[in-house]
């Protein structure tokens, strides 16, 4: 089981993601990387990535979120979604790749898997490319490395689109029991990032069939 | 060592922010809350400070410096200057670019103001390389050049390099100037040092302008330095009157000051690795003292000794050499506080004093060594740090503590300290290379 600690950690992580996106070097956010325990996590899990050049939500469930009294966004909701059910009742903002996303909920196997949504604001000019998803009975953590986009792509330095990444989870979650979201963001490949969970899993394998 | 967070890198850590008006409550320890003036210490350190431009003690030829500029100029001028959304519309690969160039454009101001040969070579090649990165990407992006386009010319970069190191010898005239050519040659033809890295791009994917940059800037870093190299042995050659074979020498000569140096450290009064700055009886916490103790106490800590390299015997002499520096000055300045000394800051004219004192030291072992060679190669780094730390303290509030700059007025000490001890131990290393 996770400690207090680090769920309260991971807590304080989700504010953080945005923040964080787009920086160069490595950043983690409130758990240890790469994850000590390598049983939850699939490595470049089937994913789609969704943007959005205004900052607004861009994927949700039921009603539309509006902005809090304050006037922040909250375009970084988390959505889950357990079948098609509740894929119906998703909705993404009018923005190219919408019907793809909403052909990936409904290509879903969901007796077998669960979609888990995230968003976060992202430098125009790179985008986010997931990594791993770590996961246990109350904690999701993603972790992403961001590359280049292609240099046709007309973009700036100084302006930031939403991106919305749907992640196929190869287990069946119960949303109510997740109460811990984690986030790591940094600039080396996946493949240099996944080694060492391959490590990990393969010193853990060993240890299973001395 | 690796994995934990010394105390050295958490006050580096502190220290990034700790001139510029942040909280001075450090974790690492007391405090001195003593307000120097910091006008004072700004106006002060805006003063003349020693430079000791690095030189080799044979020439570096006009043609070859002017080919290597040449290729400078023509690599920083592939490249517009103002490249615009129509030709890179991804402005964060527009800007690398732009920012390479600029790079180079600065380093190769400098090498044309270089004192000497030498450090215009050093810049030249530093400008070619940033230059390179920037004509390799946008050349990328322009005529679709690709990372594999370049493998013809890293394989007559690796053949030249090889080439080079089956003629290369140590010989030299004069043993402890070769000693010093000979360590610039080993830096540059060692092919670790220069990796051309094909395959998967280190930073960036594949198909991406910048992956074809940066193995551009490999290649050409890499090809610099194997033609600086075979410059400066032909230059070392020629200047001798009749070169010999030196190899032996270099090795026997290491060999007898790596004993000496270990026998000299036995002898050191007691030390704690962990608190090389504690002296009996003195209190030095939160003092420049502390930390200048610390600083110089690293090279010479048994645990960190690995300057014994068969492969590179003319580096491994100056590593010998700067060991002699560190221990001569680490033990000057233990007596010194031995003696009660601390140096505590009360006042912007503490840090005037260490700071003329310092430069006073360098000024004096540039001008009274009888092994400018050696001398002259420490005091270049030396003085460095002076205008370092010059850089840094001119950047203090008006209000700043004793405690808050501490370390930046210990490298003052560190640098008197190794000034005054350079010349002997200039001596030593040339004694073991000319014996009799």
């Amino acid at each position: 089981m996770p400690s207090i600690t680090r769920r309260r950690a991971l807590y304080g992580a989700v504010a953080l993601v945005t923040s964080f996106a787009g920086c160069s070097g490595e950043t983690s956010s409130g758990s240890s990387y790469p994850p000590e325990d390598v049983d939850n996590v699939a490595i470049d899990p089937e994913s789609y990535s969704l943007r959005n050049p205004r900052s607004e939500p861009t994927v949700w469930s039921g009603e539309r979120p509006t902005p809090g009294e304050d006037g922040t966004n909250h375009y970084w909701n988390h959505v889950f979604v357990t079948g098609p059910d509740d894929a119906a009742n998703v909705s993404f903002a009018d923005v190219p790749g919408a019907d793809e996303a909403r052909n990936f909920l409904d290509a879903t196997d969901y007796d077998t898997t669960t979609v888990y949504v995230e968003q976060s604001a992202v430098q125009e000019c790179f985008a986010p490319e997931l990594c791993y998803v770590e996961w246990s009975e109350t904690e999701i953590e993603t972790s992403y490395t961001r590359r280049y986009r292609d240099v046709d792509v007309a973009c700036e330095t100084d302006v930031e689109d939403v991106v919305a990444t749907l992640v196929r989870i190869p287990a069946v979650i119960d949303p109510s029991d997740i109460n811990g979201y984690g986030s790591s963001h940094g600039s080396r490949t996946c493949a240099r990032r996944n080694e060492r969970i391959r490590q990990r899993r393969n010193a853990s394998d060993g240890g299973a069939h001395p | 060592m690796t994995g934990r967070l010394t105390r050295r890198s958490a006050l580096a850590l502190l220290g990034a922010s700790a001139l510029a008006g942040c909280s001075a409550t450090t974790p690492l320890g007391g405090e001195n809350e003593t307000e120097l003036d910091g006008a004072a210490i700004r106006a002060a350190v805006a003063g003349a400070s020693p430079s000791i431009p690095e030189r080799l003690p044979v020439g570096i030829g006009a043609d070859h410096l002017a080919a290597t500029r040449e290729r400078a100029r023509s690599l920083i001028d592939t490249v517009p200057a103002d490249l615009g959304p129509e030709q890179v519309p991804n402005g964060a690969i527009r800007e690398r670019i732009g920012r390479k160039r600029e790079h180079a454009v600065d380093s190769f101001d400098r090498a044309t103001e270089g004192a000497t040969p030498f450090e215009q070579l050093e810049a030249f090649a530093d400008a070619r390389a940033e230059a390179r990165f920037a004509a390799g990407a946008w050349r990328a992006i322009d005529e679709g050049l690709t990372r594999e386009d370049l493998t013809d010319e890293a394989d007559a970069v690796r053949a030249d390099r090889r080439a080079f190191r089956e003629r290369w010898q140590y010989v030299g005239g004069d043993p402890v100037a070769a000693v010093r050519v000979h360590a610039a040659i080993e830096r540059r033809a060692d092919p670790g040092r220069t990796d051309m890295a094909f395959g998967e791009p280190r930073r960036y994917r594949l198909g991406n302008p910048l992956g074809v940059g940066e193995l551009a800037e490999e290649v050409e870093r890499a090809r610099v330095a194997v033609d600086d190299a075979a410059h400066c042995y032909d230059r070392l050659i020629q200047s001798a009157d009749e070169p010999t074979d030196l190899r032996t020498r270099f090795v026997d000569a290491r060999t007898a000051l790596r004993d000496a140096f270990e026998a000299e450290r036995e002898a050191l009064p007691s030390v704690d690795p962990e608190q090389p700055w504690r002296v009996e009886g003195v209190d030095v916490e939160d003092t420049p003292a502390e930390a200048a103790l610390e600083e110089l106490y690293e090279p010479i800590d048994p645990r960190h000794d690995d300057g014994w390299a068969e492969t590179t015997p003319a580096r491994s002499l100056l590593w010998a050499h700067g060991s002699f520096v560190g221990l001569g000055a680490f033990e000057s300045l233990r007596e010194r506080v031995a003696d009660g000394e601390t140096f505590a800051l009360e006042s912007a004219d503490d840090v005037v004093a260490l700071r003329t004192d310092a430069i006073d030291a360098v000024r004096t072992a540039a001008g009274e060594s009888s092994v400018p060679v050696l001398t002259r190669t420490m005091l270049t780094d030396v003085a460095g740090r002076i205008g370092h730390t010059d850089d840094r303290l001119s950047k203090v509030d008006d209000d700043v503590t004793a405690a808050r700059i501490r370390r930046e007025v210990s490298t003052y000490l560190v640098a008197a300290a190794r000034a005054r001890s350079t010349p002997a131990a200039s001596e030593r290393v040339a004694g073991a290379l000319r014996p009799e």
